[in-house]
């Protein structure tokens, strides 16, 4: 990298060429030397620029790359509307209907959509599911007949989008098929796609390739689901009707009995970056053992841990059986779920894309792995702060929330841990510094265990070298 | 040689710029005048050294000027305006002369 310094040196070693910049440069001249100075502080930030993307083929040193990556690799900005289940309870004499669609608000005034209807008897309960979402229509005329026309569909100023549609003037609705995958000419079809702005566009055919082109003066209704993604209800809370037209209505009590799928905002740059470290994969399938893996966490990420394997793995720890032919071994956890619910919504995701296998689940078993670090730092250095800083970068390498703990089967790595110590701590990094790393692990890793390094088996010993 | 000598025009006409110039108006250097920071002071609180201070240091040149070469002024305009002027060896460049920095 250069540095201003070095942009001014070879400025200063050229500027004798002209005689009257020579005389100003010397006496610092402001009117001179402050625009020198500038650009030199341009370039050497647009140096540093330069660094950063001459690592880029080897590591995605940028969140804007690990963005651009998940747009090419098709993972949408969407989130993932909160599903609840409720409970209606009538206080009157007169039974009423709640209907499928009717708009429920929770205490905060966040928009809920009843899925499931159902009839409250008179002095009785009823339960209904609903959705935390709500629908915003943009209206758009298309404005040039060109193939693969975009719509871009604008962010929601709460929230994020979870689902987008498409219709025509007339309500004839367009397919959602990703990548254009399978379709025909003039089907009436849409791709989505986003870009490093997390921009979403709606994309549609090409004349004479595949798809519908739309022409010019036609009207498309686009509409986007909105949803505010990750909230915390306690149960029992409250919610009442958008509008209540009758008295039965009105005094209805409508309290929150079981969330059946949390809320999630879309992937963070972090989740983003485990993504896309699979390889590309076709049209969001799967076929190998690693595409399940890739495939449910693309579809119900964030978990708090989830392994998947096949036979060849479940062999290799516990044995043959004929029992594991053509199975799917899976453990996951994932917060503020129940364990029904989010190995229903497992089994839904994995059929759809395989539906020959048969599934296991297998209990997570969680276990503290024990690390020992003996760091020699000089007694310059303040041995309580070293170890409390070598604490720190450990937990957020290897803790319990640790991308690499909940992608599971992994090892603390002597090279690794010696590594973010010794960049991370100045101390570390003196001449008689020494780190010496024990980590007591399992011989065997069995695939199911969910591995971390805990504040109580973590062990940092500070000492002076003698 | 003309060429090697500055006149007193050349370095009023720096200081002009450096009226002229915003603090921190440069990429990467905090050039420039603070002229904002005198409002809303007491009239004797001695920021005038701190502001002069300010330009010696981003106009090396005036070092090179002779002790109390370098004075500046306030005077009223009026019920609510200030005329700030700076006198280099004799030279008055005033804020004036800039038009109006509002």
């Amino acid at each position: 990298m250069k540095t201003k310094a070095d942009y001014l040196a070879r400025a200063e070693a050229v500027i004798a060429d002209y005689p009257k910049a020579a005389l100003a440069y010397q006496v610092r001249d402001p009117r001179l030397l402050a625009m020198l100075e500038s650009m030199a502080t341009m370039l050497s930030l647009h140096s540093m620029e330069q660094d950063t993307a001459a690592m880029e083929p080897w590591t995605k040193a940028r969140d804007v790359t690990v963005l651009a990556d998940a747009a090419v690799k098709g993972v949408l900005p969407f989130g993932t509307p909160m599903r609840v289940s409720l409970s209606v309870q009538n206080i009157t004499a007169t039974a009423f209907p709640v209907l499928t669609g009717r708009r429920l608000l929770d205490q905060q005034g966040r928009i809920y959509v009843v899925t499931t209807g159902a009839t409250v008897p008179a002095n009785g309960t009823a339960t209904i599911q609903a959705v935390q979402q709500a629908p915003t229509l943009i209206t758009h005329t298309v404005s040039a007949n060109q193939a693969f026309y975009r719509i871009e569909v604008p962010a929601p100023e709460i929230g994020y989008i979870a689902e987008v549609r498409v219709a025509d003037s007339l309500g004839n609705a367009f397919t959602y098929t990703p990548e254009f995958t399978n379709i025909e000419i003039e089907q009436r079809v849409f791709h989505l796609e986003s870009d490093e702005n997390r921009t979403l566009a709606v994309v549609f055919g090409a004349d004479a390739i595949g798809g519908y082109q739309p022409n010019v003066g036609e009207v498309l209704n686009v509409t986007a689901q909105v949803t505010e993604g990750d909230i915390t209800l306690s149960e029992g809370s409250t919610f009442v009707f958008e509008y209540a037209t009758t008295l039965a209505e009105s005094g209805a009590k409508i309290t929150l009995t079981a969330v059946t799928q949390p809320g999630a905002a879309p992937m963070d740059i972090a989740t983003l970056r485990e993504i896309t470290s699979y390889p590309s994969l076709y049209d969001g399938s799967a076929v190998y053992n690693g595409n399940f893996d890739f495939l449910l966490r693309r579809n119900l990420s964030p978990f708090r841990f989830l392994a998947v394997w096949n036979e060849q793995r479940e062999e290799e720890v516990r044995g043959p059986n004929v029992d594991h032919m053509n199975r799917l071994f899976i453990a996951a956890l994932k917060d503020g779920v129940d364990t029904a619910t989010l190995r229903a919504a497992i089994e839904r995701v994995v059929y759809a894309a395989d539906n020959s296998y048969r599934i296991r689940w297998v209990e997570v078993a969680e276990s503290e792995i024990p690390v020992t670090v003996n760091l020699q730092v000089p007694d310059v250095y303040d041995s309580g702060a070293v170890q409390q800083q070598a604490r720190e970068i450990i937990l957020a390498q290897y803790g319990r929330d640790s991308a690499w703990a909940k992608r599971g089967s992994g090892r603390v790595l002597y090279r690794r841990v010696t590594s973010l110590l010794e960049d991370a701590i100045q101390a570390c990094q003196a001449d008689e510094a020494d780190i010496q790393v024990v980590v007591q692990d399992d011989a065997v890793l069995l695939p199911e265990t969910y591995r971390y390094v805990s504040e109580t088996s973590l062990v940092v010993n500070v000492s002076v070298p003698s | 040689m003309a060429g090697n000598t500055l006149s007193t025009s050349e370095i009023a006409d720096m200081v002009r710029h450096w009226l002229a110039t915003p603090v921190n108006a440069y990429l990467g250097s905090g050039y420039g005048n603070d002229l904002k920071a005198l409002l809303q002071q007491p009239m004797n609180s001695g920021l005038a050294d701190g502001f002069l201070q300010k330009l010696v240091a981003d106009v090396p040149v005036l070092a090179a000027l002779p002790a109390g070469a370098l004075n500046l002024y306030m005077e009223p305009v009026g019920k609510d305006q200030q005329r700030l002027i700076i006198d280099i060896a004799g030279t008055v460049v005033s804020v004036d002369s800039l038009g109006a920095i509002a």
